[in-house]
């Protein structure tokens, strides 16, 4: 028979295993995206936007902060990125439709200025586009897709703050949801 | 119970069943890039470059998205031969063609004048995932370096001018691949003049043997022979018996590791014969061979617990060695110790084996012998030596008690290679061995109350086994789950890309390649490098701290280890600030051995 002793040693050591089991799996669980560059600020979910300026199709460049006091889905793409063109026509509709609610869906190439103004020459989108690609520091990186994967999108609420990412293609639900967690 | 039998066998292979079923989907993470397209470049014969394409399943590449330069002057590029990819419709782009699996194709090139050494190729390409999450990799480049001649490889040693003048000024760290597969030279990795190291072959045949000799005795303190020292020393007790007993079973042991690393050195010379490429601990690398090693030692443990009693069969392995008179016994023993410590590089090894790994077939042997007589030595002086002999406590029950707490350690072993195929193959592996150590249980239970005379029962008992052979199988079939979770914290995972960048901005770096079935590189994280002390130490030089995880096969990695003429891991390089020569650290890292190697990488700066 098991004394009252030999009780609680067992209940001592299971008490150790386990949290000796929980800070191992703390350790070990680490975020879906690579740790970025040291030195390199990513900025994570929570976060206020620094105004950033990307230059627009025409060179200029254009200030995130410009559409302060909207609801600003940043949308990074390139034309050799399939997932990112099959979403455009649903942001570009989301924009048309959404533009009273304070909705501005930015464009983000990450591609070179003219493979992304030949492809806008065929599609049309509703909302401006500028071009990430020479940006210092890598846009993509700076927003948390610290690998470069697209499609990627963010959004940034009307304070400047970062209210959700996703990698991937949105869906419409995804991005209803989207809207309804930025219009409260 | 006969009438139970049937649907106790029914229900064991529903639940292998049921788990292999589920091993083999595809986790849901993305690859890094390198590993979702793994891109070779060769020549096979002069004239061409040969490049090979491997996608990954669920990814693909664009056709019209891959593109090869030559970077090296004076050599002209042809147009590049790529296959037919598979059509598909875009609907902006139109036609467009993609390839999926692997892909073979070719880059004509001409010399004009004097033939370089070497020459650079790049490569770059750009794919995607093609389910769920939908997303595309950007824009990717490789830059390999390939002996010019198509003949035998360059190997570039110290200062190489051919690579060092001639190449242009951002020369990548690049993944360089061996053509010469019967050339005992080591496979060629070229880089700036400044980066080589020294070849291992400047430290002389003595000079090596020495190295093995020491590297192997210390094999036996390195944290990762902790169930070998359990096995060990139960037999050493067991063995306290009679003088001749003790000497024979300690021969027994040392014929065991001795004959061990002569099949490892048989088996290397055969594997560089055949081009592949090799590396301490290597072996790990491969989850079915953890697997496997997770339930010897389960095994093991179960048998020193009195659990089980071996009777013939896989008891070999174990320690039933008063029964069997012992030499049999000894000697797997010894042969469990050598497969067991392999995930250990000791200090003194890493320069033996960088040796043993390019010397001629003789001496090869010769340092793989010299490190089994120094794993072996200490037990084996032990029992040869009567003082020493006698100087061992008495024999008692006191043995049995022992043993039986020895079991654990065995135990915590099995655990951690659970633990390391957890990191190789995810959730669904973990669960085929840990039902294949259950069936297993369940074999040597049904295997030990059975009578010999029960022929249904032996049959019983062939099932039982072969449902673990067939869980150890399925873990064949899992597939890798993403390694991007692999690096945490502040640190940066590796890429040569990544880390000639950061050389070209002169950004001192610390390089750490490790792998999970790694102890040593394990105690080195304790000890010194998650602590508070070296973040702060990387904070105050600057450095970037790059971290490159080798518990799967990678490539890039292994081409890295190469240029170091590392074995295996650990493999520490400090580079300083200003784009100096990297410099290997020794495999056991002290506090103050990383703050003496970054102090001078950070100061330079200072100097500025």
């Amino acid at each position: 028979m098991i004394d009252r002793r030999a009780t609680v040693a067992i209940l001592v050591l299971a008490l150790a295993a386990a949290s000796g089991g929980y800070a191992l799996q703390r350790r070990l669980t680490a975020p879906q995206q690579p740790a970025p560059p040291a030195g390199v600020k990513t900025l994570q979910v929570g976060d206020t936007v620094a105004d950033v300026a990307y230059p627009a199709l025409d060179g200029k460049p254009l200030a995130l902060s410009s559409w302060r006091g909207k609801l600003v889905l940043l949308n990074f793409w390139a034309t050799w990125c399939g997932p990112c063109r099959e979403e455009m026509p649903l942001l570009s509709k989301a924009q048309a439709q959404h533009a009273a609610d304070g909705l501005q869906v930015v464009g983000v190439a990450m591609d070179p200025p003219q493979s992304a103004q030949a492809f806008l020459r065929q599609v049309k989108v509703d909302y401006p586009i500028l071009i990430g690609i020479d940006a210092e520091p890598e846009p993509t990186t700076l927003f948390g897709d610290t690998a470069g994967l697209l499609p990627y999108s963010v959004l940034i609420g009307r304070d400047g703050r970062i209210l959700a990412t996703k990698l991937g293609p949105l869906t419409q639900a995804e991005l209803q949801g989207w809207l309804s967690a930025g219009n409260p | 119970m006969s009438f139970f039998r049937p649907r106790w066998i029914l229900f064991l292979l529903l639940l292998t069943g049921a788990a292999h079923a589920q091993g083999i989907s595809p986790g849901a993470g993305l690859l890094p890039v390198t590993q979702a397209f793994v891109v070779q470049a060769t020549i096979d014969k002069p004239g061409t470059i040969a490049l090979h394409f491997a996608v990954a399943p669920h990814y693909y590449l664009y056709r019209g998205r891959i593109h090869a330069k030559i970077l090296t002057p004076g050599i002209a590029a042809g147009a590049l031969d790529l296959p037919p990819g598979k059509s598909e419709h875009d609907p902006y782009l139109g036609e467009v063609e993609i390839y999926q699996g692997t892909v073979d194709g070719s880059l004509p090139y001409q010399i004009a004048g004097a033939a370089p050494a070497a020459l650079q190729v790049s490569v770059s390409y750009q794919g995607c995932h093609e389910i769920t999450p939908k997303i595309c990799y950007p824009p990717n480049t490789q830059v390999f370096t390939l002996p010019a001649s198509g003949g035998g490889p360059v190997a570039v040693t110290g200062a190489g001018p051919a690579s060092g003048s001639d190449a242009p000024p951002r020369t990548p760290i690049t993944a360089s691949l061996d053509n010469g597969a019967s050339n005992p030279q080591p496979p060629a990795i070229t880089g700036t003049a400044a980066q080589a190291p020294a070849s291992p072959l400047s430290t002389g045949l003595a000079f090596a043997l020495l190295l093995a000799f020491a590297g192997g005795l210390i094999l036996n303190l390195m944290p990762c022979v902790l169930p070998v020292l359990a096995i060990k020393a139960v037999g050493l007790l067991e063995s306290g018996e009679s003088r001749r007993q003790a000497r024979a079973h300690a021969l027994a042991y040392a014929a065991g590791v001795i004959a061990t690393f002569l099949t490892i050195g048989l088996a290397i010379l055969g594997l560089r014969g055949a081009g592949h490429a090799i590396g301490w601990g290597t072996q790990l690398q491969q989850p079915w061979i953890v697997a496997v090693l997770a339930c010897v030692l389960f095994a093991v443990g179960l048998s020193m617990s009195g659990v089980v009693q071996f009777g013939t069969g896989l008891g070999n392995l174990g320690q039933n060695l008063a029964r069997r008179g012992g030499a049999a016994g000894h000697f797997f023993t010894g042969v469990l110790a050598v497969v067991v410590a392999s995930p250990c590089t000791a200090p003194f090894m890493g320069a033996a084996l960088a040796y043993a790994f390019v010397a001629p077939p003789l001496h090869e042997i010769l340092v793989m012998l010299g490190l089994g007589v120094g794993l072996a030595l200490p037990l084996t002086v032990i029992g040869l030596v009567p003082a020493l002999a006698r100087w061992l406590p008495k024999p008692g029950r006191w043995m049995e008690t022992l043993k039986q707490i020895l079991a654990f350690p065995m135990y915590l072993s099995a655990v951690w290679l659970v633990w390391v195929l957890a990191h190789q193959r995810g959730a669904d592996a973990v669960a085929l061995v840990l039902a294949a150590m259950v069936l297993l249980a369940a074999a040597l239970w049904w295997h030990a109350r059975g009578r010999p005379e029960r022929k249904l029962g032996h049959a019983f008992t062939v099932v039982l086994a072969a449902a673990t052979v067939m869980s150890l199988y399925g873990i064949t079939r899992v597939a890798p789950p993403a390694r991007e979770t692999a690096v945490t914290g502040d640190a940066v995972a590796f890429s040569t890309a990544k880390l000639q960048s950061l050389r070209a901005a002169g950004t001192p770096v610390f390089v750490d390649i490790g792998a999970d079935w790694c102890v040593t590189c394990k105690a080195n994280e304790y000890a010194v490098l998650d602590t508070q002390r070296f973040r702060d130490l990387l904070r105050d030089t600057g450095t970037v701290y790059m971290k490159g995880d080798w518990t799967d096969v990678d490539p890039e990695i292994g081409a890295y280890l190469r240029q170091f003429h590392s074995p295996g891991v650990p493999l520490y390089v400090v580079y300083p600030r200003g784009g100096g020569a990297g410099r290997a650290l020794p495999t056991v890292l002290t506090a103050s051995l990383v703050r003496h190697a970054l102090a001078p990488a950070g100061m330079e700066s200072a100097a500025r």
